[in-house]
């Protein structure tokens, strides 16, 4: 569900509000839409546990 | 020497003609710029072309040669570069307004100037999506690059322009750059060979980024050998470590494998029969899967938008209305995300690293689809993956993404026609294995299974 009322659209507003990104109207509801889709990808993700084993700093090597 | 020729002719074979004074550097340069005057207007591969600069450089190879002096290996060879690598003298766009405002760039940017260093000759910068956000070349500010094999159609992204420009014999080799797929989708797209290297090992000083965790430089060309000079070049390899000299050794000793799984057939009916047509050309029964690929996948799509869209950020804030509108909202959104996401992404990345380096331990390379689809139609804005209507803008890179993520060495090699319309498949190797994938592309080439074939709709 996009739009002004929605979980997403709630918190794009605010967390945009927080660094200072004012979204022009013409494009918020395709942010919000980007931000679910974004969550909905990201769901698989969350509920994947990783051990305490596994790096916590970005840093990587091939 | 006739035009046809020169045209054809792969890097390695047009700098052989050059050298050995067949033609000379000035004559290509001359008929290549005279190509792109013709075929440009329609394809649209090119945002700048650099006809001054490339024909005093021209001029500098045949008076190398004449002098008797070696210009290198690459002598005369005319070359294009995506426009997100600095140029002297020209304006790093990345593909964007906001850039082109900014000052030309004072040096080239290190790979251009190792290939322009083993004697190229660089004849303009390519199109791209802006930022190299997306897989379709369908830039608001600099127009669509046209695939040369049907112009209704993308040229794949966002090295689009690049792809194109090798595909439609404007140049034999070109640079573009893969962040989860902006090479090898529009190599697939449009019917020519692409490699991404190991993360890592070509530099990317002088290359505007898209999200440095996971960006590579790499090249496109109509032969393997090409790709495997350019890429020796680029690394500085030296003679012991060449991957040209490893084409000749076949497949002996590779371990090779299908990757099928539910997640790589997801997509059209035609998208697995490159994978089918080059594992039966090498006789490769065995098949193996990528657990979680569909996860890896998710996690490079946050990395990609954090990075992105904090990259963006002090512009996002400012001037909105200059950005691409199709690539201002997934930056928007990116700067959005929690911070949690991107650090689980992050750390997720180095799991599936661990599960591929188990996988490798088994086979050597691995055979997978390289895009869901044919080439989309210009403006499309869905594509069907695993049966459901998804926007094709970021979906195009579903089976490219989970193996940039973990930086893997992988060529995109032309293997299917389905009607015009050709299609890849990728041939994927373990961290710093570059050796191993161009050597199963130069066998498949070899038995005449991978070609880049001439497109029917730029036919003299």
């Amino acid at each position: 569900m996009s739009g002004n009322d929605s979980e997403f659209g709630l918190y794009a507003d605010h967390a945009a509000r927080l660094i200072g990104l004012d979204i022009p109207a013409m494009y918020r509801d395709a942010v919000v839409q980007n931000i679910e889709r974004a969550a909905k990808l990201y769901e698989p993700l969350l509920a994947t546990p990783l051990s305490d084993d596994t790096p916590w700093a970005p840093e990587f090597e091939p | 020497m006739s035009s046809e020729a020169v045209r054809t002719a792969d890097a390695t074979g047009l700098a052989e003609l050059i050298r050995s004074r067949q033609v000379s550097a000035t004559e290509v340069a001359t008929q290549a710029l005279e190509r792109i005057r013709q075929k440009d207007p329609e394809l649209n591969c090119f945002t700048a072309v650099l006809e001054e600069s490339a024909l005093q450089h021209a001029d500098a190879v045949d008076r190398l040669i004449a002098m008797g002096k070696d210009p290198g290996p690459l002598a005369g060879v005319p070359i294009g570069a995506k426009n997100l690598f600095d140029v002297a003298g020209v304006a790093t766009t990345a593909g964007s307004r906001i850039h082109a405002e900014r000052p030309p760039a004072d040096k080239d940017a290190t790979a251009v100037a190792r290939l322009k260093g083993a004697g190229a000759v660089l004849l303009g910068v390519l199109n791209m999506d802006e930022y190299a956000l997306g897989f379709v070349t369908e830039n608001a500010h600099y127009g669509a690059t046209h695939n040369p094999h049907d112009p209704d159609r993308v040229a794949g992204g966002s090295s689009g322009g690049s792809a194109a420009a090798v595909a439609a014999r404007l140049v034999p080799v070109s640079l573009g750059t893969d962040t989860n797929g902006s090479v090898r989708v529009p190599a697939a797209f449009c019917g020519i060979f692409g490699l991404k290297p190991t993360y890592g090992r070509i530099s990317r000083a002088g290359v505007f980024p898209l999200a440095d965790s996971l960006d590579h430089v790499g090249p496109f060309a109509r032969s393997v050998r090409d790709l495997a000079l350019c890429f020796d070049l680029m690394v500085d390899a030296n003679p012991r470590e060449s991957t040209v000299s490893k084409l000749s050794q076949g497949i002996d000793g590779l371990r090779i494998a299908v990757l099928d799984d539910p997640y790589f057939r997801q997509g059209s009916a035609e998208s697995f029969a490159p994978v089918t047509k080059a594992a039966n050309a090498l006789g490769v029964t065995r098949v193996v899967t990528v657990p979680e690929a569909d996860k890896a996948r998710a996690a490079a799509f946050i990395i990609t938008m954090c990075e992105g869209g904090h990259l963006h950020l002090p512009d996002l804030r400012t001037r909105p209305q200059d950005f691409d509108p199709a690539t201002v909202t997934r930056f928007m959104a990116g700067a959005l995300l929690p911070a949690s996401w991107y650090q689980h992404a992050q750390r997720f990345r180095a799991v599936f690293r661990e599960r591929m380096r188990e996988l490798f331990r088994s086979v050597d390379v691995i055979l997978a689809p390289a895009t869901p689809c044919l080439a989309i139609r210009i403006g499309q804005p869905t594509i069907t993956l695993g049966g459901q209507e998804v926007p094709s803008r970021p979906n195009l890179g579903v089976f490219t993404q989970p193996f940039s993520f973990v930086g893997l060495p992988i060529v995109a090699a032309p293997v299917f026609q389905s009607g015009s319309l050709p299609l890849g498949v990728q041939i994927i190797g373990p961290a710093y294995k570059e050796g191993s994938v161009l050597r199963v592309s130069a066998h498949l080439e070899q038995l005449g299974v991978a070609k880049a074939h001439a497109p029917q709709s730029l036919a003299e």
